[in-house]
């Protein structure tokens, strides 16, 4: 009995393993479910020349801003130098953070949370000495922001737009004549959309809208 | 220690009989055992102040799920659950490490580990979380406690009080470590998977951004490597390789130990190139999972005649008779490290988490000036996030202009500023994604600034590079001349050379 045990879950547990070897490498199905994440072994598999960080900021009624995220009580850096709350690429936590502070914070009545992408040419992380072999020199970053999220206080969402990344996807690909002119003819004034998912939708919505951002 | 049967070895099914169920004394699992958990509680330890924000409904939890467009999995519990699973994971590896009850103290650290680890894929769930479960799972089912752990020793004692002969170290079947041994190099060949789908990891451009990124711990020597493309393209066609073998010959004795020598300089350079610490801890440790009784048994052939050199040196000296006069007698109870008392340890240790981690109050709740106020966000972050965004450069989106006489995966293998003439050199513009479709051009001016030549090219979205090929005829006067590359009519890079 004990044998049939130990080799049924030898069978069960090389049979899961391969599994998820076959459709990462197929690329079948391999992110269907959170828990393929335990048999997919896809580290380090993205990558970008442009550093990203996050910041997730407040609008009071009187128009002040206020910082969200690291949280007053002080920030976590669980990998390096920077903040929790940079090591969410896909912008699909950051709303809630945001509220969590809010919830355990004393402040005037908040309008809106803003959730800003920054981005920057990482050859701009270099120190000087290694900065000076490149050419051009990297000057300091002129770093760009791209809005992703602006929400109520309690999370509600109100707008969703798309990444700086994705923008700069579809300029590239937009800037062309010909296609400018079959967008037109064909009734569409432009061709790319600048922002996503837009208008009211209740604290429900919020996960789903939040959802469906996801990878 | 071999006690398999072993007639029908020469069958398929007598062979993968023998490979999971040969007898072992499991000396790889339980150093595993032993340094699995040391690592992970560097990662939790930190973390467990923060278990409310993190881990919990009343706080900031990240669940995975999320990012698959599944809600609520798995449930989030609340903050005071949190903590308490916190402390009893933590408490429970620390258990794990000792060997005290350490089939129960593995099944409540991988259950308890996997759980939270699901809730905080922002900052603490990674693949190294993940190989970490899977290890846990894995060692729970072996008799990894059966050695160097409070378990034998208790066993040991009762042996002793019984008069029955000691039956230690025991031999049991290898399977769970073979397990683990697999897992390990299905993880490794999932990995080469990953990499065959990237085609910039074969043209050094994802490892070179990697190597700048600023996301992990401070990586000195990877931003200087980032210089070196054709290092960076060798090792990275090396490590495939590595990869994609490593299922095949780990079972090999020899190529054992070469591909685990190759794995822990592998996975130990990772620290100064990526500013990894924790991944090439739990990798290097779960190679202990590849040392088989064979090894063990030659490892401590030699500790012991090492040590027993080393004794007959110290004999005679003060040391032994000190410590003959300073050895420890007492004796614990065997009812002290029973399970009632690991139960209670448990219990006790968690409630005390909850009430410390309440007493520290880490949203400052009860402060009494009261919560904390929100910070106003730095002037400079306002104003830039208000205003328009500048245009971006052209210049921001070209890595480096190069020059040099060789390409390795159309990569220049190195960048030189002499070059001689007669002989055919590249130029070459590296460009960062994304980037539009541009037209760039390339001058040659001499050392007074007239222009020698110019060409141009299209540089299309897709490519990352745009390369030149150049000969400085032998007619012409050797001296400096310099290249210069155009977009839209700016200069936007320059580089001299010397021509010999």
């Amino acid at each position: 009995m004990k044998r049939w045990l130990s080799n049924g879950f030898i069978v069960a547990y090389l049979g899961v393993l391969l599994f998820g070897i076959v459709t990462h490498a197929l690329q079948f199905h391999a992110h269907q479910h959170p828990l393929t994440y335990y048999i997919v072994w896809d580290m380090f598999c993205g990558w970008s020349a442009w550093e990203q960080r996050t910041h997730i900021v407040a609008e009071g009624e009187s128009g002040s801003l206020y910082e969200l995220a690291p949280g007053p009580w002080g920030e976590y850096r669980p990998y390096g130098d920077i903040a929790r709350h940079h090591y969410d690429p896909f912008f699909n936590h950051a709303v809630r953070q945001g509220v969590n502070t809010l919830k355990h914070t004393q402040h005037e009545p908040i309008n809106r949370i803003l959730v800003y992408e920054e981005v920057w040419p990482k050859k701009c992380n270099l120190p000087a000495s290694l900065r000076e072999r490149l050419s051009p020199v990297p000057q300091d970053p002129q770093t760009q922001f791209q809005l992703r999220w602006v929400c109520d206080a309690d999370g509600t969402v109100r707008q969703r737009n798309h990444s700086w990344f994705d923008i700069q996807d579809q300029l590239a690909v937009s800037n062309n004549p010909r296609l400018q002119h079959e967008a037109r003819t064909s009734g569409q004034r432009q061709i790319m959309l600048a922002s996503g998912v837009q208008g009211q939708s209740n604290a429900a919505e919020f996960r789903s809208a939040e959802l469906s951002s996801a990878e | 220690m071999d006690v398999s049967s072993r007639p029908d070895r020469q069958s398929l099914r007598g062979r993968i009989q023998h490979f999971f169920y040969q007898e072992q004394v499991p000396y790889g699992v339980a150093l595993l055992r032993i340094a699995l958990p040391l690592v992970l509680l560097q990662t939790l330890l930190p973390r467990w102040i923060h278990a409310r924000e993190f881990f919990s409904a009343d706080g900031a939890a990240a669940p995975l799920a999320i990012n698959y467009s599944l809600p609520n999995f798995p449930p989030e519990p609340s903050g005071t659950l949190a903590v308490a699973m916190m402390t009893a994971l933590i408490v429970a590896l620390i258990s794990a490490c000792i060997g005290w009850l350490t089939r129960p103290s593995l099944l409540i650290a991988c259950g308890l580990y996997t759980y939270l680890t699901m809730l905080d894929c922002v900052s603490t769930m990674t693949k190294y979380s993940v190989i970490s479960s899977h290890m846990l799972l894995l060692l729970s089912l072996s008799q990894c406690g059966s050695l160097w752990s409070v378990d034998a020793w208790r066993k040991r004692r009762r042996e002793a009080d019984s008069g029955a002969e000691s039956q230690l170290p025991q031999a049991f079947p290898i399977w769970p470590q073979r397990l683990i041994q697999l897992f390990i190099a299905l993880v490794y060949f999932g990995a080469a998977c990953t990499k065959m789908h990237t085609n910039a990891y074969f043209t050094s451009d994802q490892l070179r951004y990697w190597l700048m990124t600023n996301v992990n711990n401070y990586n000195p020597a990877g931003e200087l490597l980032s210089f070196s493309p054709a290092i960076v393209i060798f090792m990275a066609n090396f490590a495939i390789v590595w990869q994609i073998i490593f299922v095949f010959v780990i079972w090999k004795p020899v190529a054992r130990w070469i591909m685990l020598a190759i794995g822990v300089m592998f996975h130990a350079s990772t620290t100064p190139l990526l500013g990894l610490y924790i991944f090439p801890q739990v990798m290097i440790s779960s190679y202990l999972s590849f040392v088989e009784e064979r090894h063990f048994q030659r490892v401590s052939a030699l500790l012991r005649q090492f040590w027993s050199d080393a004794r007959q040196r110290l004999e005679g000296g003060p040391l032994p008779a000190l410590w003959q006069q300073w050895r420890p007698s007492f004796r614990v109870p065997v009812g002290v490290t029973s399970g009632i008392v690991w139960a209670a340890v448990l219990l006790t240790t968690t409630v005390a988490g909850v009430a410390a981690e309440s007493l520290c109050d880490p949203y400052g709740m009860r402060r009494p000036e009261g919560p904390h106020e929100l910070k106003p966000l730095n002037a400079q972050v306002a104003e830039r996030i208000m205003a328009p965004n500048p245009p971006i450069p052209f210049a921001d989106r070209l890595l480096s202009f190069d020059v040099g006489s060789d390409m390795l995966g159309g990569v220049l293998l190195t960048t030189q500023t002499t070059v001689s003439r007669g002989e055919p050199f590249f130029v070459q513009a590296s460009l960062a994604p994304p980037h539009e479709d541009a037209w760039l051009n390339c001058q040659l001016r001499d050392a007074d600034g007239h222009l020698l030549h110019e060409t141009g090219q299209i540089v299309s979205r897709n490519r990352l590079r745009g390369d030149w090929e150049f000969t400085i005829p032998e007619t012409s006067p050797a001296g400096r001349y310099s290249f210069a590359l155009q977009h839209d009519g700016q200069i936007i890079a320059e580089r001299t050379i010397e021509a010999r």
